[in-house]
């Protein structure tokens, strides 16, 4: 089982070490971004991919013709990750660091290129560009070692900035809690109007979602300030319940928005949680 | 091993425990505070009451509470008690060194034969009598009254030590040496050997029968012998009332070392003496029993008149022909002039009474230390081991708050 990476080369061996798991088990829907249309057709060739063969126009011609895409927008991701103080607690900075790490290898490794955009309480912008190639790669995420959390939760902020940035087409991953999700969704509709394809890394971890048993507390929210005295005894079922309802209701705004949803929880199961995303997302075509 | 505690009072003390428990209860937060990501889908609800019948952290209160008893105990001065401490608590002695400061022990301790003296007062008896009431205070468990003196006749007797309690001991030291010239001479005691040619007198002088005299009676006594100095003289016949004759004697000391002539010896002057000495003419030496005060305010005129006044009223001479006893230091009591004669009884007749007690005489007085009950250990405080521990329970106290919290 993989542990949190604490060093920046633990972080760029694991992010390839899962990108090239993730690559061998599930090879064709790991590509992210890049959104293809249709060229043209040709004769089929032993190795086609077998859904990529037109059957109709086969059935008339009488011979197997395999459809040919072409590249509608750049294979290009940027990272736009919260580092605020929500994401500072318990493990989800690591998390976000290595779902990071793991998804800019994916996409480097597949020959696109990737940055991330950090946009801290000052809204002053850090930009790791968007660029391509195993040596970028380990910048790229020697930087991501680097971050640490501040400030308050701004997605619209983080979104409006990426959009900024963006100078063609590309997939935007957006990491964070999404704990001001209500101020998002129309930004996340605005880009998603501009041809970006969004993909929302929803990191909440499991304890976020069921209250730990610890009797009765005190909660002290991380960014503001906020108390909340309960027992455990009483609100966990609530709560638990409070934040399903959340999650699923904020898939289903971010899907209608135009965006993609992935949740991760922990750094053990990231493996998993982006393997089923991409074959979710493998099989919505 | 026990453990007792110099201020028992000290120890109600203890119950500040309450005051902690109390305080551990109460004082505690309401809730734990517990950093979270966010409290967007956290609703406060009410805390259970059963939170505050459940006690929480018994480590820490327990810390908490040994505090404040130990505390309690450190100023309650404990002393552990373990049985060498107690050997030795037993074995430990409060001294008091009693040096005469009266008589010729100012000489001795001018010319530094008397190193230290702690109650030096010119009587023997008050000094020992307030050496008994520094013993008193003391918390020593064993007491003992060292006399240093030089143990000079009438110096010092049984009603010295009447003062000193039961399981104090009573040790002498004896110093100095000869005593001084002018008081030599006075130590001297005439003593002759007697026998009865009385007449009239039932009973005269017999050998173990002691004298006893009225005073109107005649009697009359006869010397064997004429040792030791004791005049001759003859009555005058025709006038039975002139005084007695005055001679000229030698008196040598018991030392034999020195001599001296007393030019005028005279015997008794009194119509009572006479009685008591014997008027008849066939006496040729009379009986003397004098009393002579060596010391003192007393004059020796003073021990001759007591000897035959109200001080003599059922006084019992010694069973022996004795002629002459001395009183050191009389100070009027009748037992004092009891002791001289019965001591000078046991001298052999003709020889010097000895002017100093003999070492005997001194053992008689002298008696070891027998304290009762359990000895004083509270100069054994153990207060430091405890606080000590009340420092450690501190820190442990912190580490378990600092846990806890």
């Amino acid at each position: 089982m993989l542990e949190v990476p604490r060093l920046p080369h633990d972080l760029l061996w694991v992010a390839r070490h899962l990108s090239s798991t993730l690559r061998m088990g599930w090879h064709r829907s790991t590509r992210i971004g890049g959104t293809a249309e249709f060229s043209h057709l040709r004769a089929y060739r032993p190795g086609d991919d077998l859904t990529h063969i037109d059957w109709k126009t086969s059935a008339r011609t009488d011979r197997l013709l395999t459809k040919v895409f072409r590249m509608a927008a750049a294979g290009d991701a940027l990272l736009v990750l919260d580092v605020s103080r929500s994401m500072g607690w318990g493990h989800k900075l690591p998390l976000l660091r290595t779902t990071a790490a793991v998804l800019a290898a994916l996409v480097i490794e597949q020959g696109d290129a990737a940055g991330w955009l950090v946009v801290d309480s000052d809204l002053r912008r850090r930009l790791f560009p968007v660029r391509g190639g195993a040596f970028y790669l380990s910048g790229l995420v020697a930087g991501l070692s680097r971050l640490d959390a501040t400030g308050t939760t701004d997605t619209a902020a983080l979104l409006a900035a990426a959009g900024h940035t963006l100078v063609r087409r590309s997939s935007v991953l957006i990491l964070s809690d999404f704990y001001d999700d209500d101020r998002m969704l129309p930004v996340m509709r605005h880009l998603a109007g501009q041809g970006h394809e969004i993909v929302a890394v929803h990191v909440l971890t499991p304890e976020e979602q069921t209250l730990p048993a610890a009797g009765a507390a005190e909660y002290v929210d991380e960014e503001t300030g906020q108390r909340v005295s309960l027992e455990h005894g009483r609100a966990r079922a609530a709560v638990t319940q409070r934040v399903a309802t959340w999650r699923s209701g904020l898939e289903r705004a971010i899907r209608c928005s135009g965006g993609d949803y992935v949740h991760v929880s922990t750094v053990p199961t990231l493996t998993r949680d982006l393997e089923l995303w991409l074959r979710k997302r493998e099989a919505r075509g | 091993m026990r453990l007792f505690v110099e201020s028992p009072a000290v120890l109600w003390w203890m119950l500040g425990a309450l005051v902690a428990v109390a305080l551990h209860l109460l004082a505690r937060p309401r809730a734990d505070a517990r950093a979270w990501a966010s409290v967007r889908f956290l609703e406060a609800t009410p805390l259970s009451l059963r939170r505050w019948a459940t006690l929480r952290d018994p480590s820490l209160l327990a810390a908490r509470v040994a505090l404040v008893c130990l505390a309690a105990l450190a100023f309650a001065g404990p002393v552990v008690v373990t049985p060498s401490r107690e050997q030795a608590a037993r074995l430990q002695t409060a001294r008091a060194v009693v040096s005469d400061g009266g008589g010729d022990m100012v000489d001795e301790e001018r010319r530094g034969a008397v190193a230290n003296a702690v109650f030096v007062r010119p009587s023997l008896r008050d000094a020992v009598d307030e050496a008994a009431q520094w013993l008193a205070q003391q918390s020593a468990f064993r007491r003992e009254v060292v006399i240093v003196s030089s143990f000079r006749r009438g110096r010092v007797d049984a009603s010295a030590f009447t003062a000193v309690g039961a399981g104090v001991g009573v040790r002498l030291v004896r110093v100095a040496g000869d005593p001084p010239l002018s008081q030599r001479e006075l130590a001297v005691a005439v003593r002759v050997p007697v026998t009865s040619s009385g007449t009239g007198v039932d009973g005269a002088i017999r050998a173990g029968a002691g004298i006893h005299v009225p005073n109107d009676s005649e009697y009359s006594v006869q010397a064997d012998t004429n040792d030791g100095g004791v005049p001759i003289a003859e009555e005058d016949e025709d006038d039975p009332d002139a005084p007695w004759p005055v001679s000229t004697i030698q008196v040598v000391d018991h030392t034999g070392r020195w001599t001296r002539q007393i030019e005028r010896w005279s015997f008794a002057s009194t119509h009572t003496e006479r009685q008591l000495l014997g008027s008849t003419p066939m006496t040729p030496l009379p009986l003397s029993i004098e009393a002579r005060a060596v010391t003192g305010s007393v004059a020796p005129e003073d021990g001759q008149a007591a000897l035959h006044g109200e001080a003599a009223q059922g006084l019992r001479l010694p069973p022996s022909g004795l002629l002459g006893a001395t009183v050191y230091q009389w100070d009027g009591r009748p037992e004092a002039l009891t002791a001289a004669l019965e001591n000078a009884a046991t001298l052999p007749v003709g020889q010097w009474e000895p002017d100093q007690m003999t070492d005997a005489e001194l053992r008689a007085f002298e008696r070891e230390p027998a304290p009762e009950g359990m000895p004083d250990m509270s100069g054994l405080s153990d207060r430091r081991w405890f606080w000590t521990a009340v420092l450690l329970l501190m820190t442990v106290e912190t580490w378990l708050r600092g846990r806890s919290s």
